[in-house]
């Protein structure tokens, strides 16, 4: 993990607090994504720690329909 | 078109004018302009003006809306989402984004935290009260800095 924040005012209509996190990827490249499985806090999170690609739902369709967000959690 | 409709009430002289907006390096970009046309050997002098006419609400006001989420969802847009990604895939509003580039920075430097920043607010804040044309003209000890709500 490059570097996070944890958002308390978050935009209207997005469910906080949440930790938004830059990650330098293993073998090149560096992605922004959520933090989760992890609580917001500074006691869970700080920068250099190793997180590893993980998916959670964020939703379904009326034609259940699930969607699907990659994020990161502690490794 | 600002630059000609004060070129208009100082006169229109035959001097190139050139309108720019670029965020919130507007007013460097203006400057750099200038210092361009000077250093190219174009003008003797350059004049940079900035003026702004701006809402409270900043970015909350209409850039973190959330697109509606629709009964039944498409892909759609750069990334072929089916709702808004802010929250999502991280945060793009300004107070998380310069968090993270602050986060960063103190990661690679020494000697760089939390205090550190709220004393370039405190500076900033007291550097408005001086200023008659500041949108905001409101001093903060370093202690109301540090512990003013987090907001990313």
């Amino acid at each position: 993990m490059r570097s996070f924040t944890i958002v308390s005012r978050t935009a209207k209509g997005v469910p906080g607090p949440f930790v938004s996190s830059i990650i330098d990827l293993d073998g090149g490249g560096r992605v922004k994504a959520n933090v989760v499985n992890c609580e917001p806090s500074p006691d869970a999170v700080h920068t250099g720690m190793m997180v590893r690609l993980t998916t959670f739902g964020v939703g379904t369709d009326d034609e259940d329909t699930e969607a699907v967000c990659f994020g990161f959690e502690p490794a | 078109m600002v630059g000609q409709r004060i070129q208009k009430q100082i006169g229109q002289t035959a001097i190139p004018t050139y309108n720019c907006a670029n965020a919130c390096a507007t007013g460097a970009t203006a400057l750099r302009t200038a210092i361009l046309a000077v250093k190219a050997g174009e003008a003797d002098i350059g004049l940079a003006i900035g003026c702004e006419q701006m809402g409270k609400m900043g970015q909350l006001s209409e850039a973190g809306k959330q697109r509606k989420d629709r009964d039944v969802w498409e892909p759609s847009g750069r990334h072929g989402s089916v709702m808004g990604i802010e929250g999502r895939l991280g945060t793009g509003m300004m107070p998380g984004t310069f968090a993270q580039a602050g986060m960063e920075y103190a990661y690679e430097n020494d000697g760089v935290g939390f205090e550190q920043f709220a004393r370039v607010a405190q500076k900033n804040h007291a550097n408005s009260v001086l200023n008659p044309l500041a949108q905001y003209r409101d001093e903060y000890t370093l202690e109301q800095v540090m512990a003013a709500e987090m907001i990313a």
